[in-house]
């Protein structure tokens, strides 16, 4: 009986997690603004990129979307690229967060869930820190104030890592 | 019979505490990332002749760092109007007799709640306390509530006491103590990722004092030339269960929400009672739903109760109304504005109360049927 | 401890797991299972005080799951 009980939660929980160490998914996704776009994490390969989920629908994501919006401009001209990767079902929802909480970095739906399952997304919002070398280093899962001391640490340290 | 209360140092810590709240507000500038909101809401409650009551209610809840949750509201109570104090059969059928004592009342009470959470598993603790002149209630709670497979499962344990004090204006060496123990299990559970139930069973047990020092039954004997008085005679304790059922199912292509809630209850004074309560939340636009509901709510009469009372004068005896068998029906209607920046909820119900809506009709005859009506405006400002 | 892992599991056997991210329609206010809290208040006062019955309200789970 054990054995079922545990055999459902393995496979409801996922029988893997992306942590440190793994390389960055190389997916693509269409831009939030311009559908017919696409985004391409695999052409960001030298760049540090923070892949970071959120939705309208996520508290915590009003204090962490206007910092990772600091970081972009901050850290951009040294090779900080943050993409917002929005859960919403409705575009209008994503909309109606970003005229409150307006950001300048880009932003990809995820209709399909492709890039939710292939980053594995345990927590919402989860942030997903890559090296230069397309390997991730760090992974945030939700977001409080000692989330924002450490991932400026973080990148920083990304940065300053010789390619 | 008129009083003003003073909130006492309790009340006012509370009072204090739940006005506090909008500091939390400039707290992001600190550092710390604090969401929540504050409002303030208002009851007006009109009884077909009898009473009349207003509330003004203050309210607020934050979530800090992603790890405190708060949560405090004040209400402070004002009503006026004849209260029923009397069942008498003078007139062949017993019948509520209003004194004609005009009654104002004013009650506050306050409540807050603290929880922190680790990891899965969130720790909480309230407390409460009311204040009306001839009643004062304080009671305390704890909360555990811990999160499973995703936040797809939730199971809560909670257990709270509560010690009143009951007074009487008619009555000034009443000073009676009651205390109710109250243990809480529940279990919530995501159906889909639009339907989710949860159902909660809630025990307690309660000693003290039941009596209400303000009803009285005063019945005529065809066979005898005075009539018998008795006061109101209840049980010195109380045992209960209470099983509510909750169902929540969003239809994404019509933009609506159902939402049903069912309560079964029963005690050990022989009441056992239905809730069912069936809503429908429709979003017309960006800014507006529209919540049409109705309840349904029918009880048996507890053992003791009877309208007359019965030869020989049994131990416990009480003509209350509220311990009848009757069944009543409450639709209501709530409109939700939500903007950015504020969020605007009014709502007006009608409660339609008497014996002929008990579930399979057989109501007690003596009961006065309710009719009331209700608005309650609510505005919250989120942060 | 193992007995309440064991409800879980059964419980969540029987239904579709629902992924942290796709709680959009969960976290909507009608999905909530509590009243907001200014409608709460208002209404605790409305039919209690005319009925025998009380009590069987829980708290905690459902909505957006996040943190």
């Amino acid at each position: 009986m054990r054995a079922i009980a545990f055999m459902a939660l393995f496979a409801a929980g996922g029988a893997w997690a992306l942590d440190a160490g793994a390389p960055l998914p190389a997916l693509a996704a269409p831009s939030l603004d311009n559908p017919a776009r696409q985004v391409s994490l695999a052409s960001m390969r030298g760049d540090v990129v923070y892949v970071d989920f959120w939705a309208s629908w996520c508290g915590p994501c009003r204090q962490s979307m206007p910092l990772l919006d600091g970081f972009q401009k901050r850290f951009g001209a040294r090779g900080l690229r943050v993409i917002g990767v929005n859960k919403d079902v409705s575009a209008a929802d994503a909309q109606r967060f970003l005229r409150s909480v307006p950001v300048g970095f880009t932003l990809v739906q995820d209709a399909g869930d492709a890039l939710a399952r292939a980053f594995d997304v345990k927590a919402m919002p989860s942030g997903y820190l890559a090296d230069r070398h397309g390997v991730v280093r760090y992974v945030h899962r939700g977001f409080n104030a000692q989330s924002e001391a450490a991932l400026e640490r973080e990148i920083t340290a990304l940065l300053e890592e010789k390619p | 019979m008129a009083a003003t209360e003073k909130p006492d140092g309790a009340l006012g810590a509370l009072m204090r505490a739940a006005l506090a709240l909008p500091i939390l507000a400039l707290a992001p500038r600190a550092g710390a990332a604090v969401v929540g909101e504050v409002g303030a809401s208002v009851l007006g409650y009109k009884e077909r002749g009898l009473m009349k009551a207003t509330e003004p209610i203050l309210f607020g809840h934050a979530v800090i760092d992603d790890v405190w949750e708060v949560e405090a509201s004040a209400v402070g109570d004002i009503l006026t109007g004849a209260s029923p104090q009397l069942v008498t059969n003078v007139n062949g059928q017993p019948m509520q007799v209003l004194t004609g004592a005009s009654v104002y009342e004013r009650r506050h009470a306050g409540d807050a709640k603290v929880g922190r959470r680790f990891g899965e598993l969130t720790l909480s603790a309230s407390a409460a306390v009311s204040n009306e002149h001839d009643y004062h209630s304080k009671a305390g709670g704890l909360e555990a509530r811990r999160d499973f497979n995703d936040k797809n499962t939730t199971l809560t344990l909670g257990y709270g006491r509560a010690n009143d004090h009951v007074g009487s204006s008619i009555d000034p060496n009443l000073d009676a103590p009651r205390t109710t123990d109250q243990y809480l299990a529940g279990v919530t559970q995501v159906l889909s990722p639009v339907a989710l139930v949860q159902s909660s069973l809630a025990y307690a047990n309660g000693r003290g004092w039941y009596n209400d020092p303000y009803k009285f039954t005063l019945t005529f004997y065809p066979d005898q030339p005075l009539p018998s008085l008795l006061p109101d005679l209840r049980p010195d304790h109380r045992r209960s269960w209470a099983w509510l059922t909750r169902y929540r199912r969003h239809f994404a292509a019509q933009r609506g929400t159902l939402q049903a809630d069912y309560r079964y209850f029963q005690d050990d004074w022989g009441v056992r009672a239905h809730t069912l309560e069936v809503a429908w939340d429709q979003q017309l636009d960006e800014r507006w739903s529209l919540r049409p509901a109705l309840r349904y709510y029918t009880q048996s009469a507890a053992d003791f109760y009877s309208p007359v009372i019965p030869r020989p004068a049994p131990r416990f005896q009480s003509s209350d109304q509220r311990l009848a068998a009757f069944g009543g029906l409450s639709p209501s209607l709530r409109a939700t504005l939500r903007l950015d920046s504020v969020i605007v909820e009014g709502a007006v119900g009608y409660v339609h109360d008497a014996s002929s809506l008990r579930l399979g009709g057989s109501g007690t005859s003596a009961f006065e049927t309710l009719r009331a009506v209700y608005g309650i405006l609510s505005v919250t400002y989120p942060f | 401890m193992r007995t309440l892992v064991l409800v879980a599991a059964l419980l969540a056997a029987g239904c579709t797991h629902v992924a942290p991210y796709e709680r959009g329609y969960l976290a909507r206010p009608a999905m909530a299972l509590e009243e907001s809290q200014g409608m709460a208040h208002a209404m605790e006062k409305i039919y209690p005080s005319k009925e025998a019955a009380s009590g069987g309200a829980a708290v905690g789970g459902g909505g957006c799951g996040c943190n």
